[in-house]
């Protein structure tokens, strides 16, 4: 699909390339928004919420209020900005709001550590209002690239970086520590019924590009995993035998940093959602 | 090696509970090991979960590092050992010579033993809590380090859990209600597996020098 400036369709796309996101054509991104492609990093900010998109190795936070009516437009970003990065007081000044009066405005990541305010005016002309320096260490930046860009992200492991191989290296991995301890731990379960199991939590978990994921048996019959991923540990116990009247079982203990956060304990299918709650809704996991 | 049996490690007719604050100083646990590797992660700097074996809680024995020492660690009992002298008791009585406990009658030496540290501070006061499917703060529980002396080990110390709005601890709750007991603790002992991966070290720490005073009366 071309880079337009028709009104959106409500035609929905099956996968995220269809479109075609010319960043100097930000209407776009609206389209965007209305699709299950975009992400929303953080429901700490005031509605209307910001929103993150990926596109041609960028990310884009846009506000779904940026829609070229108001004055206001560039609000929410700026709430969003400070709300959300700790930035050097210098850059907390709000984007001058007569700047971008009739314009659509959005946050572009051009690095790791770095921003840039843009503006689209309805004369097609982009400008670049503000540079925006990311501190060193910024949680939520990323942990939204490693989502949206796992590519991104630097491997720690020996494993490969191609998810195929990493699953191989783990099931491998996974049946030597099941042979080692199967006489030890008493398994009744067997070895295939095992990888199996091992296979649908590792799944979930690999979608999002740990820094470093360990895998190792525990005697209470579970595989552990410690997925660490910025200053994120989680300690993932998925337990390979269970009561006959239990459905499968995970239990997470979390850190950040040397913070305890609080446990879960659920169903297997909500592994996925807890991940996402733990690294992108950290302050909803708190102890408080 | 260990012939006779360590008497510094007995009750004596002097001795009170230790009531103060042991915050800096270090807990052992015994565990054995065939292979060093198989309980530590040489790269990660921590322990493994293979550290810990699937009975450690309720009630996670474990001893005071000062006056008890590695070498202690090697001491295994025998059945026998076990009937007469691993349970709990006053921290005054006293034993008499010849109900010391003997080598090969009551305890054996088994030098595939070491043990894990743990600081008290790293473990003693965090609080979990937990939800369960989706319904938050399901339960809660603070987890307390008791000085729990036995016949044979003054310096024996309980790691337990005190749970919030039940008002037990784990070990109580386990005679008061089975079915619930099953399962807080399943969850419990993860999270305590999880604490001491992170924070235990199979690397011998310097035992603390205790003060007199947090022992006589």
């Amino acid at each position: 699909m071309a880079a337009t400036l028709k009104e959106p369709d409500n035609k929905k796309s099956d996968s995220f390339d269809d479109f075609l996101l010319d960043y100097k054509d930000p209407f776009n991104i609206f389209r965007l928004i209305n699709n299950q492609s975009a992400l929303e990093p953080s429901d700490q900010c005031d509605s209307p919420k910001i929103i993150a998109i990926q596109h041609a190795g960028k990310v884009y936070f846009v506000s779904e209020e940026n829609n070229f009516q108001g004055t206001h437009q560039s609000k929410y970003l700026d709430d969003y900005v400070n709300k959300n990065f700790s930035l050097p007081f210098s850059n907390r000044q709000s984007v001058d709001r007569s700047v971008v009066r009739s314009t659509c405005t959005w946050l572009e990541l051009t690095s790791k550590t770095s921003m840039e305010v843009k503006s689209f005016s309805k004369d097609h002309d982009t400008k670049s209002l503000k540079n925006i320096r990311i501190q060193a260490k910024e949680r939520k930046i990323e942990a939204i690239l490693s989502i949206l860009n796992p590519l991104n992200k630097p491997s720690q492991e020996d494993i490969g970086d191609d998810f195929i191989e990493k699953m191989t290296a783990y099931t491998i991995r996974f049946k030597e520590e099941f042979v080692k301890y199967a006489e030890l731990y008493s398994f009744d379960i067997s070895l295939n019924e095992a990888v199996s199991k091992m296979e649908s939590s590792l799944k979930p978990l690999l979608k999002f590009a740990p820094e470093k994921l360990k895998l190792e048996i525990s005697a209470d019959k579970s595989i552990v995993y410690t997925f660490k991923q910025n200053d994120f540990t989680l300690y993932i116990d998925h337990y390979l035998e269970l009561d006959p009247e239990d459905d499968e079982e995970i239990i997470i203990g979390a850190y950040r940093a040397n913070e305890k956060l609080r446990s879960f304990a659920g169903s297997l299918t909500s592994l996925e959602q807890k991940m996402k709650n733990y690294l992108f809704e950290t302050e909803g996991m708190t102890i408080r | 090696m260990i012939i006779m049996y360590p008497r510094e490690l007995l009750p004596r007719s002097n001795y009170k509970l230790i009531i103060t604050d042991l915050s800096n100083y270090y807990l052992l646990r015994t565990v054995t090991i065939n292979n060093f590797n198989d309980v530590w992660d040489e790269e990660d700097n921590c322990l493994k979960p293979a550290a810990l074996d699937s009975k450690f809680l309720p009630d996670l024995s474990t001893n005071l590092l000062s006056i008890y020492n590695y070498s202690h660690v090697k001491i295994h009992p025998t059945s026998e050992g076990r009937r007469k002298y691993t349970g709990y008791c006053d921290p005054n009585i006293t034993i008499d010579e010849r109900d010391t406990p003997q080598i090969e009658i009551d305890y054996t030496i088994d030098e595939r033993k070491h043990a894990w540290a743990i600081q008290i501070d790293n473990i003693k006061g965090k609080e979990v809590v937990y939800e369960l499917d989706g319904e938050p703060d399901s339960f809660s529980a603070t987890c307390t380090v008791k000085h729990t002396p036995t016949r044979w080990n003054f310096w024996h110390f309980s790691v337990d859990w005190f749970l919030h709005g039940i008002n037990l601890t784990l070990s109580e709750l386990e005679s008061v209600n089975q079915p619930l007991f099953n399962i807080v603790l399943k969850r419990l002992k993860k999270d305590a597996r999880d604490t001491i991966i992170r924070h235990g070290t199979i690397h011998p720490i310097e035992p603390t020098f205790l003060d007199t005073s947090h022992y006589i009366a």
